[in-house]
This record gives C-alpha cells, structure tokens and sequence, in this order.
C-alpha cells in the first residue's frame, strides 16, 4: 500500500518529527495555533505572491441593506465571480448556528463570469439551501450575518464622520461572521476533486477561504455604503488600517470532529507538513545575532504586543495576558542566547530544537505551539512548498490479499492506544453523534436523550478493539477476502486501518463516544491549527467563535504583492 | 424541508458523486445491512449508477424488498481451482464487495516458486437479486487494477478476472490518486430525474434525527435549560432565543 509523500516533504529534517504517541493526544493538538501552513495563511500568501486582483464590479444596496453586488477575482488560475444579495436585518430566526433562517447576506463563489441567467439562477436558488440547485460551475454557497454590536457602531461613526472606537471594535474584530460555507458537491457545487491540475482553488478549503475572504471585503464595503446613504457625502471612509485590523467572524462546532473522522488523510498531512517544517526550524544551526534568531526575536515581539492588546474575554480558554507572559519568559531565554550562546546555560548545536526542550515544562502548550509556529516561519520556502501537499484522495479501499496475522499486527503496532482503552463502562458509550432532520445540524447528546438516533460519529476504539477480537478467532493465513465474507460487518474498519497503515497522525488518540470527550479540543485543532482562526473563544466546550483574516491585506495591497508579513496585527493607532 | 415542488417528471438535475453518497449511505443506515459494509455497498450502488443501470431508480422503487440485506448468509465454495459463490438470494448490491475481494484476491494468490501470483481467476455466483447489476463490478474491480468479463445469467454471473498490476497484494493507488471510474463521476456527476432525487431525498431524511427542544441543546454556544434558563454564551447578540425553546415549525 502506498503511502508516498511528495518529495519536498521527504527531506529528513535534522530533528525527529514528534511521534503520534505526544503529538495526537487531544489537549496537544488544541493547542495547536495558527501558522504559515494554515489554510487561511497560505490562502493569502498565495493571493499576495499571484498578485490576485479583487474588484468590486457592481453594488447596488440600498438604506436598508437590501440589493445586489458583485465582486470579481482574477487570478492565474482562472477567473471566479461572487454575487452577493443582501438582506434588510431581521432579528426573527437568527442564530450563528445551521439551523437559522434568517441571514444577512449568501453569496456564491462561482467559476466566471457568470452570465446574467447564472446570476439570476443563483439568486433564485441560493436563499433555498437545501431545496436549491447550484449552477454547475459554483464553487460554494456562502452566508454570514452581521456581528451587531460592532457593525452598527461603525456604520453610527461613519455616519457622524467620524472613524469608530478601536476599544469597541476590538472586543470583535469582524463586522459580519460567517455561518455557513457549503462546496464540494453540496447543492450540486463542483466537486473539488474535479477539478482541473492548474484550478487556483484546487488545494483542500481554498474555495472556502477565498469565500471567507470576500464576505470581509463585502462588509466592510457595506458599511461604508450605509453610511453613506445616511450622511451622503458627510459619511467618513473606513480608515484602511482598521479594514486590515477586522477580519471576518467564524463560528463552528461539532460538524469539525465528523469532519476530522471523515478527512483521516487530510489531517495526516496537514500534521505532518507543520512537524516537518517544525522539524526543519528546530534542526537550523542559528548562531547568536543570525538572521534567523533576529527574525524570531521580532515575531515574538509581535506576538507579545498582539496578546497584551486582545480585548477577548476568554470565558474557558488560556487568556492572553497569560500567553503574553509566558511568551515573556520565550523571549527571555532567547536573549539569554544571544548573550552566551547557551540555552538553559548549555551550548547546543541545534539551539532552536534546544530552546523548546528548554520550554517545554516550562510554558504551558499553546504558549509551546505558538513558538512552534513562529519556528515555523524561519523555513518559508519550505513551509510553502509542504502547503502544496495537501491534496489527498480519502477513498478507503479493502487489500484482499492481506492476511489476519499481518492485519492483526497492524493494529498492536499502530493502534495499541485503542486496545489499551477501557471500553467496557457506561461512561465510554455516554454519547451519540447524530444530525437533525432540521437544517442536517450535527449534534451529540446523551444516548438516553435520542434513542431513535443513528450513530454518526466514529467510534474508532471499539471498532478496533472488535476487529481484534474477531481476526483473534481466525487462522492467521486467512486472507481478508474470506474474513471479510463471513464478517462483512468489519469491512469498514478494515479498509481504514490498512488505507492509513504507516501514517502516523491520521487519527486523534481520543474515544469520541466518552463521557469525557472534550468536543472543543478537536474543533481548536482544526479551527485554530488548520484554519488559521485568531482569538477563538469556547462556549459550553463544543462552540468555537473567533475572527479569520485578522490583519490580512486588503484588496489594494494584493495588487502591489505588499503586506506579506500581516498575522498577528498591532491595534491601528 | 421539501426540494422543488414545481418539478416535472423529466425535469433533470445534475447530482455529484457527494451528495448522491450522502443520500445512498443514509438510505442504506434504514436496512439491515450491517453497518460496517454500508459504505463499500453505496460504493456498489454508485458504480451500478455510473454504468446506467437504473440503481437509484431500483434504490427508491424497490427500497422494501432491498431492506433485508444479510451479506453474511452467502456460501463460498472453492476446490479444484474452481470457485463459486451462492447467495442465497441476496441482493447483488450486498455481495459485489466481496464479489471484488474474492477475485483480487485469487488473481493475487502466491504461487509456489513464482514471485508474481496467479495472475487470473475465476468466479461463478448464483441466486442473486438483480444480477444485472454484477455488471458494475468491473469499475470496481478497476480500482484494484484488476479487469474483469462478466457474463449475465438468469440468477447471477461468471466472472473472469485479469491482474493489470505488478502482481503485489498492494493497493497500488497513492494517496492523492482516483481511480479513472471515480474521477470520471467526479467529474461528470448524474443526471438524475428531479423527483427521483427528491423521493431519494425525502427517504434519506428518514435516517436524520427529528428535531425537538431537547435535541437543540445537543449543539450551540446556548442552552435553555427547562426552567428558560441560559446556560452558555453570556454576551449573544446575534440569536433568537425562540428558536432553542419553542418546537420546529
């Protein structure tokens, strides 16, 4: 079975990758923070390298919101329209999650240029969802609503001429939040996996990203226009600084964790691309006063400032303030080795690999893993390159020929985590994940609470705690085709252990179905870790909400190819 | 939720290979099948759709009588480098996974003195449902780089197999490749009858979990307990409250 690696990621770093057995439990990989691999970030290294040129064609909304505009992407890789249609606010059936009815704008991303009868099409269907068609060249279906607090307050300040109070502004970060992004088939959209080799948006959530992106430059260009139809030409401009500052909101939940189950190679190689560039940023031979020390004294810098100036009020997760500390004590250290040379009062000839050793039970892990992801960008050559790795196919197929003895010890090698688990209480098979008929939301509740419920999730430890159980009664000669024909309830799980065999980080060392799962750890990773999302608060520890493209450049600045060094924005003064 | 209700009969949409194996496998949770074999037998039903054969036709027109699906009952019988397999009535869709492994396998099978396998095998079923739907084994068998000649019978097939690959017990694919078959749905998607995929659709639903106040706290940042309580997101700006404490409309 083949588990190849494209050659840019088989380069041996001078430093192990960190082995499954640390780095896939789940309060690890929650701890996971953005970085130059995360979809959002290359999304924009990429829109800034290919110099992507963003336009407004048409915007006609009017005092109340309502109406139509249409943005155009050109790109290298093709062309792509996003119409817009804009909604009057309606507090009636609104909610950030799925099952709303209620939104305050849904655009398409759309191969273009549209025609008028594939903007008119789109119109029609978009505000259907479920019971709507895409046409066949739409990537995604997007829908935010606004962010109330922070949306109104600037449209008032523009209004009145004036720019709108950073304080306020920053306990947000975002004019209108994102509540749904839906591609890949869904509605009849391109399938991703379609489409062509040189395809701009052919890497994973690409489309999604660039959807994401356009609902920040729709609205921030929307407050501007009410603004204007309130004050005319006494309305203000949004002051470009503050654009960059506001991102776009996020909001996501447990559909992440069925997501993780469902894309085991995607989170492979997503993990093993960031510990590969980790890797390779630990094993630099960086000298006192080189380049590359320098470079990370400015980004820990930077971060520091971006921590102590977070206005979030983080309710469960490790506040800022805290982070910034502890950053402190990082940036310490490194002073320290610019002035002796050591680390920890010890020479080293891999210092940065010696640094977070050094850390390690020091710092607190998502203090360690945002060290990790400034590392990370003192291979930036190479960091991008592994960005390119990320398209895999997730079809599982059945070896036939694989014997039980062979099988069977596959799964005390690589699943040992499993078979140690004690699956035999109540408390291990607490929950049920299931969707609603309503809106197809993902929910997971006490099993007791839905007994007509189809389990959704994947309970990965009993499956193969089963499997054992059952290769343990066969001849160890026996060929999966003939188990498999007695025992066709194992095909499954089978398919998947022997598609991901010698993958290391495909599958979080956690039983979903606990009692204890903790949801949110899971939907950090993939939020924080893989999206890119910024200040990310927990609610009820299975909501996340957080802002994406916090400081990112602004349409004007792709066309220059300037502000590639954004993340971590200082507040505008 | 209701698709279209202005459809024709010869109204077509054009389904992808996603949504049309979300519909399949969800359809495929309200039989007996056993639910480690669902996605292999909505993998079958996709490849009998992709060659024409009516499968989502036969999915919504027949769903009772393809209900009872037991895989497991079949018999298998190999002597003399002859194999068969009877089915015992099953329905082809719940035997072609096996159909596949059986003759990968054999064709794969070690031979004494020789580093490639046999290279070829053969494999009569009979008292199948539907076997004309045994045709869509060859994409199948394809993504193992196995080739296949079937013939039709009246209660089954005889299936002839030829290794195309270097003759491993390998599954040769890398990991960011499709095979021809997939890549072409992929591509190409289905045209489907606007109201077969609605009755599909509809049908579908029945696997989703009905709605109640109790269900809407298994999800979200709040939770309205019984008493109108709110438990969790202290500063939500943005949601109607009546739609977490009052029933679905």
């Amino acid at each position: 079975m083949s588990t190849s690696r494209p050659a840019s990621v088989q380069v041996e770093p001078a430093v192990a990758l960190r082995p499954a057995e640390i780095l896939m439990k789940p309060e690890r990989l929650a701890a996971i923070q953005p970085s130059r691999l995360s979809v959002s970030r290359a999304m924009i290294a990429r829109m800034t390298r290919e110099r992507w040129d963003v336009q407004c064609l048409s915007f006609d909304i009017d005092e109340r919101a309502k109406g139509t505009a249409l943005y155009r992407i050109t790109t290298p890789g093709g062309m792509f329209d996003f119409p817009v249609f804009s909604f009057e606010f309606n507090p009636a059936g609104r909610t950030g999650r799925i099952i709303g009815r209620n939104w305050d704008m849904m655009g398409a991303l759309v191969e273009g240029p549209m025609s008028a009868a594939e903007i008119e099409h789109t119109q029609r269907e978009l505000p259907k969802l479920y019971a709507g068609r895409a046409t066949e060249r739409t990537l995604v279906w997007a829908r935010s609503n606004r962010s109330s607090r922070a949306f109104d307050h600037v449209v008032d300040s523009l209004s009145a001429g004036q720019q709108p109070e950073l304080s306020r502004l920053s306990q947000v970060c975002y004019l209108m939040r994102n509540t749904g992004l839906d591609g890949n088939g869904t509605f009849g959209t391109r399938s991703f996996r379609a489409l062509e080799s040189n395809h701009a948006l052919r890497n994973p959530l690409a489309a999604q990203m660039l959807s994401a992106y356009m609902m920040r430059e729709f609205a921030t260009d929307l407050v501007t226009n009410l603004a204007r139809h309130r004050a005319g030409s006494q309305a203000a401009s949004l002051d470009p600084a503050i654009r960059r500052f506001l991102g776009v909101g996020n909001g996501s939940a447990l559909g992440l964790i069925l997501f993780a189950n469902n894309h085991p190679r995607l989170l492979d190689r997503f993990l093993h691309a960031r510990e590969t560039a980790l890797a390779h940023a630990k094993g630099l031979a960086a000298l006192p006063g080189s380049p590359e020390i320098k470079r990370l004294q400015a980004l820990l810098d930077r971060v520091i400032r971006f921590r102590l100036e977070d206005r979030t009020v983080y309710d469960a997760l490790v506040p800022s303030d805290t982070i910034a500390a502890e950053l402190a004590i990082v940036r310490n250290a490194l002073n320290d080795y610019v002035a002796t040379g050591h680390i920890g009062g010890l020479p080293s000839p891999v210092p940065l690999a010696a640094l977070c050793d050094h850390l390690e039970s020091r710092v607190l892990p998502e203090t360690q893993e945002t060290l990790h992801s400034l590392l990370i960008e003192l291979v930036p050559e190479l960091a991008d390159s592994l960005c390119e790795t990320l398209i895999v196919s997730e079809e599982t197929t059945v070896a036939p020929g694989m014997r039980v003895g062979e099988l069977r010890q596959i799964l005390h090698d690589e699943y040992a985590w499993c078979l140690a688990m004690d699956l035999s209480t109540e408390a291990s098979r607490r929950y049920i994940w299931y969707k609603s008929a309503t809106a197809e939301e993902p929910r997971r509740g006490p099993r007791e609470e839905v007994e007509q419920a189809f389990n959704l999730g994947l309970d990965l430890p009993r499956l193969v705690q089963q499997l054992d159980i059952a290769l343990a009664s066969q001849p160890a000669d026996r060929t999966m085709a003939h188990f498999l024909l007695g025992h066709p309830e194992q095909r499954g799980i089978v398919a998947r252990v022997q598609t991901l065999r010698g993958l290391r980080y495909h599958s979080p060392h956690m039983n979903i179905m606990a009692e204890d799962f903790i949801p949110i750890q899971m939907v950090r990773l993939l939020n924080v870790g893989l999206h890119g999302i910024d200040k990310t608060r927990d609610f009820l520890n299975r909501n996340l909400r957080g802002v994406l493209y916090h400081g990112a450049p602004l349409p004007e600045d792709l066309r220059t190819g300037t502000h590639g060094d954004w993340f971590y924005p200082a507040e505008p003064v | 939720m209701s698709l279209s209700s202005t459809a024709t009969a010869h109204d077509e949409i054009l389904l992808s290979v996603r949504e049309t194996r979300l519909i399949v496998e969800r359809i495929l949770l309200l039989t007996d099948l056993p639910r480690g074999s669902v996605t292999a037998v909505r993998e079958a039903i996709l490849a009998c759709e992709g060659q024409r054969l009516g499968a989502l036709a036969h999915l919504r027109d027949d769903f009772d009588s393809i209900r009872a699906m037991q895989p497991a009952r079949v018999f298998f019988f190999e002597a003399d480098g002859k194999a068969e397999l009877d089915a015992k009535g099953e329905h082809a869709w719940a035997i072609m996974p096996s159909l596949v492994e059986l003759v990968v396998e054999q064709c794969r099978r070690p031979v004494a003195g020789q580093a490639a396998g046999r290279g070829t095998a053969s494999l009569a079923v009979h008292d199948v449902r539907m076997p004309t739907m045994l045709a869509a084994l060859t994409p199948l068998a394809l993504r193992h780089q196995v080739s296949l000649g079937i013939t039709i019978t009246d209660d089954g097939a005889l299936i002839r197999a030829s290794d195309r690959s270097t003759g491993t017990n390998a599954i040769t694919m890398s990991s960011h490749d499709l095979d021809p078959f997939l890549s072409r749905m992929l591509r190409e998607g289905f045209r489907t009858p606007r109201q077969l995929w609605s009755d599909l659709y509809h049908l579908s639903n029945q696997s989703l979990t009905p709605d109640s106040v109790v269900s809407r706290r298994h999800a979200g940042p709040i939770i309205v307990d019984e008493n109108g309580r709110i438990i969790g997101r202290t500063d939500d700006d943005e949601t109607d409250l009546s739609l977490l404490s009052q029933p679905a409309a």
